[in-house]
């Protein structure tokens, strides 16, 4: 009975008006978001490959002098990857050029790039978008009068006058909705890649087939999600249309309401100083600390490393960094803080959820920045390490390692491809799971309780 | 006739289900909004406040004219509570150079935190144009199709009714029921901005409000005669909800990603980074230049190098100096005399590319703004953030403001030639630096006094010429200076702009009007 219910149920809704414009809308438009990931991906290729190049002859030019390696800014740009095209996890948007000397690890900054400020804030046009806002609303309008419209028709009381169980009913109803869109979803990343081989911009291979499928999985489970909700708010009316201003309501809370709060409550419930106000804390401590060094600290000669006042100008200078090191490394730590608190607070929505749940699947977004940020703090120390081993062995150098100036350690030139350059690693299995864990876990959660609550609301249902 | 009909419709809407959802979506949505964006506006203007005062102390302690480079800090518009446009893409402020024209406001405006860029906001005209939208057609998809299942369609029309009549009464029934919603949001946002203490509107700000109500009945008309016509068009109400929900999602989500994305791939723009290098390209020459420069002035004034007792300079003319050999003064007073004119000569060619790479971001820009035309929606966001100044124009126009008064700065400065002056460098009496020899004897006396200890040191600086230690003398006096004012609702561009906007708005509701009344007309009944 249950597969003559779910036949039934997935014919209706395959040759229904809903799916086949939903149909003709999402598939064109995941298409053309492939499309449009790609070139864009293509242009931040090229450009990373200019400025790395440009990177490049910047370390040569600097290996002339190993002091000079060591305490100038280099950076590393996070390159594009693959799987922007099915999500960029909003990297664009979030950090991607981290910034660090032998001594430190500077910061971070949002590289402009092709930003355009002038266009408007909008989220890529990619795979999980189209499942977020798109999907996620055809879901609802499909599911809104799975029970109320059938009620409003008579033809529930009809169904049910026969041997129906109504767990079977529901169930049906739930898969059909589910596989319908499915397909659908299916239809249109397949097209994607199809788009994404013929444009050679992106290496279809096992790994990225492999994240593809996870990426499908997320969207089986997001999907299911919403039909819940969707059957919910069917079950909780006796009429199709209170239903649907039910499902538009949550729909509008979920993914615009909802979501476009995260700075407003960020800002409230999780405070941090702004940047004007830890400068000046910083400009005071280092004022402090400069009227507190010894005279001499600030006296120098380029011409002679020995020159005695260098050690008392390389202790000052190592002072202030620690100094603004310590104040920068708490700011930054509340940023991360605030970012992830403010993320935790949206685990209740289903959008926040299935974006988490793909930038783990994917190892992009803040997990990625948040991993080279960590990383690189690591090679630092290393890159230091190198530095100091090179400048013991130069019986020309005093050894007073100043983080700033390059006066008072070795100047000897150092081979280009020596020099320890920072490689990113992606994050392990392990790394992507945990990042995942409380995402999958709430959406599993939610959707148990949401389908518990389905189901004991349609027992109760009066289907006369 | 038709007043019956209206007000049969307000009445029946007014006690739906529709209505009571509808209010109540706009009674927890809209004053949330309004707290977010009031609450964003807030912070914006301790940032406004907190660097303007730095910048100002900053700038009024400047001792030589070589520092005296005004900041400007850019004053975030109180109207944009209702429509932020563009304006979190934008720093605040931008710091006159001689050597580069100002491109784009840099720094942070708002938000200090760069991880929180992963969050989207909303703002009051945003969710109008969502919800409001979306309650127009949610009241309007079944006019006609609702009538025609109940069949009290036919009972109406076998009435000596007309058809014309029976669409406009059930039109006008929606729209009055909608324009309460309209009215509740509008006086509940110029409540938030009439209790709240940081801002202020004036006039023309008013006058904007009002325009922007307007705009926002016409957008809600719009949407009204749509869900009429895809009634009109429709035999079912069902397939009503369903064209008019996926058209809604089309309109109001895809439209605006696609124009932003399509400007994006389809229209080229040079990448920031790659023009900053094409700056250094251009900038090369200046730098061999400046390196040539330096040392014919040393091998003129016949000097190894330069000593000073205090010193603090970089790029762009900045130099501070005092004390030391009166040479170095004499070669500060020729090198400056070449370097600052040369830079603003560099200025001008940079400026070439600069141009290019704005002009791309402006094509790029106006592409996605025709595109998003599609999209009533869009129409309507592109008229919330002109009026409210936060549209690109806006800021267009506002950087052309900050590079015109770059020129008039640079002009009094050039007038007055005070990169001739040692002024620019130094405030010490030139007579107070010394020859080769006594500075040596000095160089000396200090080894001496710092084997000696901090009480040697101590009376030694207190031995040395007046203005040789840092901070002996007071700021300049900068009054006379140019100052840089900007008055936003002087563009006259912006109500061009919002003109079109509206006339469009106004075409397609009148395109819908008659198509949905000839429909109609044939509609069976």
């Amino acid at each position: 009975m249950f597969t003559t219910l779910f036949i039934r149920e997935l014919q209706g809704y395959l040759y229904g008006l809903r799916f086949q414009i939903s149909f003709a809308i999402l598939v064109p438009v995941f298409i053309f978001g492939t499309l449009s990931s790609v070139f864009s991906l293509h242009e931040t290729r090229e450009s990373y490959a200019k400025l790395s190049q440009e990177d490049a002859t910047t370390l040569s030019n600097r290996a002339g002098n190993i002091t000079s390696v060591a305490v100038s800014t280099s950076h590393y740009l996070l390159p594009p990857k693959d799987y922007f095209v099915a999500d960029d996890c909003k990297e664009g948007m979030l950090p991607n050029k981290l910034t660090y000397t032998a001594y430190q690890v500077t910061g971070f900054e949002v590289q402009q790039g092709g930003n355009n400020p002038f266009l408007k804030r909008a989220q890529g046009l990619n795979w999980s978008f189209i499942l977020y806002m798109l999907l996620s609303f055809m879901t609802l309008l499909l599911a809104y009068d799975s029970v109320s419209g059938e009620k409003e028709d008579r033809t529930l009381s009809l169904v049910f006058s026969n041997r129906v169980s109504r767990g079977s009913y529901l169930f049906a109803k739930f898969l059909g909705i589910v596989t319908a869109l499915f397909c659908v979803t299916l239809v249109g990343v397949v097209c994607s890649i199809l788009v994404a081989v013929l444009s050679k911009e992106v290496q279809v291979n096992g790994a990225f087939l492999t994240v593809v499928g996870g990426f499908l999985g997320t969207g089986l489970l997001f999907i299911s999600l919403m039909a819940v909700i969707g059957l919910l708010a069917s079950t909780l009316s006796k009429q199709s249309n209170i239903s649907l201003l039910i499902c538009l309501t949550v729909w509008v809370f979920l993914a615009v309401v909802w979501p476009n709060s995260s700075l407003f409550l960020a800002n409230k419930l999780f405070p941090i100083p702004d940047h004007l106000y830890v400068e000046a804390e910083i400009r005071r401590e280092l004022e402090d600390i400069n009227r507190n060094a010894p005279d001499g600290s600030w006296s120098s000669n380029h011409g002679n490393p020995f020159y005695s006042r260098h050690e008392l100008r390389a202790n000052n200078q190592t002072n202030l960094m620690n100094a603004r090191k310590r104040r920068m490394d708490a700011w930054y730590g509340q940023m991360f803080r605030q970012f992830e608190n403010t993320r935790l607070l949206g685990i209740f929505s289903p959008m926040a959820q299935f974006e988490q749940l793909n930038e783990g699947m994917f190892g992009g977004g803040y997990l990625r920045f948040k991993k080279n940020w960590n990383d690189l703090h690591v090679f630092q120390e290393s890159f230091l390490q190198w530095f100091k081993d090179l400048d013991a062995k130069d019986e020309k150098s005093p050894h007073w390692y100043n983080p700033y100036e390059n006066l008072s350690t070795s100047r000897q030139p150092v081979a280009v491809d020596q020099i320890p350059v920072y490689t990113e690693k992606p994050a392990g299995f392990a790394e992507r799971l945990a990042y995942m864990r409380n995402s999958l876990i709430a959406m599993i959660a939610l959707f148990g309780i949401l389908l518990a609550l389905c189901f004991v609301r349609f027992l109760r249902y009066d289907v006369r | 006739m038709i007043g019956l009909i209206a007000r049969k419709d307000f009445l029946l809407n007014l006690t739906s289900a529709r209505f009571v959802i509808g209010l109540a979506v706009c009674l927890l949505v809209i004053p949330f909004t309004l707290v977010t964006s009031v609450d964003r506006y807030k912070q914006q203007i301790n940032v406004y406040k907190t660097a303007s005062e730095k910048v100002e102390t900053e700038y009024k302690a400047a001792k030589v004219y070589s520092n005296v480079r005004p900041s400007v800090i850019h004053r975030p518009e109180a109207l944009a509570v209702f429509s932020e446009g563009v304006s979190r893409n934008m720093g605040n402020t931008v710091q006159l150079q001689y050597g580069e024209y100002p491109l784009l406001l840099s720094g942070v405006a708002g938000f200090s935190n760069p991880l929180l860029n992963a969050f989207f906001s909303l703002d009051f005209a945003t969710v109008i144009a969502i919800v409001l939208s979306l309650f127009a057609l949610v009241f309007s998809y079944d006019a006609f199709t609702r009538e025609r299942e109940n069949n009290t369609l036919k009972m109406i029309l076998v009435n000596r009714i007309n058809r014309s009549a029976f669409f406009i009464g059930k039109f006008l029934g929606i729209l009055l029921t909608l324009v309460p919603m309209l009215l509740f949001c509008f006086v509940t946002g110029i409540l938030f901005l009439l209790l709240s203490p940081d801002i202020a509107l004036d006039g023309a700000m008013w006058t904007n409000v009002l325009l922007l109500f307007l705009s926002a009945v016409l957008y809600v008309v719009v949407f009204v005669l749509f869900g009429l016509f895809v009634s009109a068009m429709s035999k079912r109400s069902s397939t009503s909800i369903a064209v008019c929900l996926l058209c809604w999602i089309w309109l109001l989500f895809l439209v605006p990603n696609i124009a932003v994305w399509s400007a994006k791939s389809f229209v080229k723009t040079e990448q920031y980074d790659n023009m900053q290098l094409a700056l250094d390209d251009v900038e090369e020459p200046y730098w061999k230049e400046r390196e040539e420069k330096s040392r014919e002035i040393l091998k003129m004034l016949d000097i190894d190098g330069l000593s000073h007792w205090n010193y603090n300079g970089g790029s762009d003319g900045y130099l501070e100096f005092s004390g030391g050999l009166r040479k170095a003064l004499d070669y500060h007073l020729n090198f400056s005399t070449w370097e600052v004119p040369r830079l603003i000569d560099y200025a001008d060619k940079k400026w070439a590319v600069q141009k290019e790479y704005l002009d791309g971001l402006v094509k790029q820009e106006r592409f996605q703004q025709r595109l998003a035309l599609l999209s009533p929606s869009e129409i309507f966001g592109q008229l919330a953030s002109s009026l409210c100044y936060s549209d690109p124009g806006y800021y267009l126009v506002y950087m052309e403001r900050v590079r015109e008064y770059r020129q008039t700065f640079i002009d009094y400065v050039r007038e007055r030639k005070l990169y001739e002056s040692s002024t620019w460098g130094t405030r010490m009496d030139p007579e107070n630096f010394v020859s080769d020899e006594r500075y040596s004897e000095m160089i000396q006396d200090y080894e001496t006094a710092f084997q000696q200890g901090p009480e040697a040191i101590r009376q030694f600086r207190a031995s040395l010429p007046p203005g040789w230690n840092d901070g002996n003398y007071g700021p300049l006096d900068v009054v006379g200076f140019p100052v840089f004012d900007y008055k936003p609702h002087t563009r006259t561009d912006a109500y061009n702009f919002v003109l079109a906007r509206f006339a469009l708005l106004m075409g397609i509701a009148l395109v819908l009007l008659m198509l949905t009344m000839l429909r109609f007309r044939n509609y069976q009944l």
